[in-house]
């Protein structure tokens, strides 16, 4: 089974249990982007549901169309994401997309991927 | 930019936040530092701020006057302005004269100018009505993306325009009041606004009366829906229950927050998952329908494509061919 894959914004990788994707360097994100991002993640997953670790390091910016579309088709098939962000602007998207859009599966931000992983292990 | 510079641009677009404009934006900068997170949180909060007023729920109250911004721009065959309403002009922070002759690409930022060039090229082809995605520069420096609709008119001769590009924006100025009298109009914003003031536009049915606490407790059912679309939620009497709140609060509570009933809602919701799952995914229609909470593969097939005009069977095929 192919688990890799990669498009213009972003990496996705499956490995022990936990989908892994690392957006590019200064991507910033519209709703034509977040609908490319979640068709791809979903054909790379196949129907199963994983919890997600989700490298936003790289984020500029994302757009509010963007940010409800992750919130509402962006969860789907997903147990939990952790976001793995660093100060300043990736963490301050993620905290503000984690107040303001209160997406519908178990969601934190974390700064190293030691703790990201540990959360993400309950769901697996 | 120096950080010097992006404060000054935050520190007007406040201001412009603080007259009722919501949809100036602060350009971005390629850096990663305290000010750039502010701009970006900021800029975040105009987006859902603006959103929020064309909504004609909770988030927008009876007390205040909803009012269009527009802008008009003629152009001629090369995309120069031809004519412009003054509007256009205050809003971009121009005198119209410096903005009459230039082509339109001179007052877009550079993503979108590209954009611009495309449309321009293309647009022999087409005819008709147009609507593209771009974002205005003003003078100081600001950014207004915006939603721009292009008719394209017969030209009658000797007449050198050949497009009107309209922008439609809302703002929450009063049209009523005079500029004087807006220190106590943003007053009455932060307070309650007294009664007999209330319904100067048009006398609206009454509304329901939500504390913090009725809030909190619909936006819980909406989050409970959310997570389990499998879930039969009627009666509602139940749920409303379950919720520790009465159907009442709840029917006309849900209507009055998010615009929609809760029935209605929970339809679109999932809908809005089964579309994802039959476009992208391969799961079986029977297993969708479980996941979603229809009632029958049948029920399924007909409101599905009620809503998107393709049963789920054709959008899957469809979604195929075109990945392919």
């Amino acid at each position: 089974m192919l688990d890799y894959t990669e498009n213009n914004y972003a990496t996705y990788k499956i490995a022990e249990g936990i989908l892994y994707i690392r957006y590019h360097i200064g991507v910033s994100i519209d709703l034509a982007g977040a609908v490319k991002i979640v068709e791809e993640r979903l054909s790379l997953q196949k129907g199963q549901a994983y919890p997600a670790l989700c490298d936003m390091r790289g984020v500029r910016e994302v757009k509010k169309a963007a940010r409800d579309y992750f919130a509402l088709e962006g969860s789907i098939l997903l147990k939990a994401v952790a976001f793995l962000v660093e100060p300043s602007i990736s963490e301050v998207i993620s905290k503000f997309y984690l107040l303001a859009n209160k997406p519908p599966i178990p969601t934190q931000a974390f700064q190293t991927r030691e703790e990201a992983e540990k959360f993400l292990t309950q769901y697996l | 930019m120096s950080k010097k510079k992006r404060l000054k641009k935050l520190r007007n677009l406040l201001l412009e936040m603080g007259a009722g404009k919501f949809f100036y934006r602060v350009e971005r900068s390629g850096k990663n530092d305290n000010v750039e997170a502010l701009v970006s949180v900021i800029n975040m909060m105009a987006e859902e701020i603006e959103e929020a007023l064309v909504h004609q729920g909770y988030a927008n109250a009876s007390e205040t006057i909803k009012h269009i911004v527009v802008m008009h721009f003629m152009l001629d065959g090369e995309g120069k302005i031809v004519a412009v309403n003054p509007q256009a002009c205050t809003l971009l922070c121009y005198v119209c004269s410096e903005l009459i002759g230039q082509p339109l690409i001179q007052i877009l930022d550079e993503k979108t100018s590209k954009t611009w060039e495309d449309y321009l090229e293309k647009q022999q082809e087409d005819s008709g009505v147009n609507a593209i995605q771009l974002t205005f520069k003003t003078k100081a420096g600001l950014l207004i993306p915006s939603a721009c609709y292009i008719s394209l008119i017969n030209n009658i001769k000797g007449c050198e325009v050949e497009k009107i590009l309209t922008v439609v924006k809302h703002s929450k100025k009063q049209v009523a009041l005079e500029d004087e009298l807006r220190e106590p109009v943003l007053k009455i914003y932060n307070s309650e606004v007294p009664e007999g003031e209330k319904d100067v536009a048009e006398q609206k049915p009454k509304k329901v009366r939500l504390t913090q606490d009725d809030i909190k407790v619909i936006e819980d059912a909406r989050s409970l829906m959310l997570n389990d679309l499998a879930r039969d939620f009627r009666p509602l009497k139940e749920f409303a229950l379950q919720l520790g709140t009465n159907t009442f609060k709840l029917k006309y509570g849900f209507k009055e927050l998010y615009g929609i009933s809760v029935y209605r809602y929970l339809r679109n919701e999932r809908l809005r998952k089964a579309k994802v799952l039959v476009q992208y995914g391969d799961s079986p229609f029977k297993s969708i329908v479980q996941l979603c909470g229809f009632k029958s593969e049948a029920h399924f097939s007909r409101t599905f494509k009620k809503e998107f005009g393709l049963t789920p069977t054709e959008l899957r095929k469809k979604t195929f061919l075109k990945r392919d």
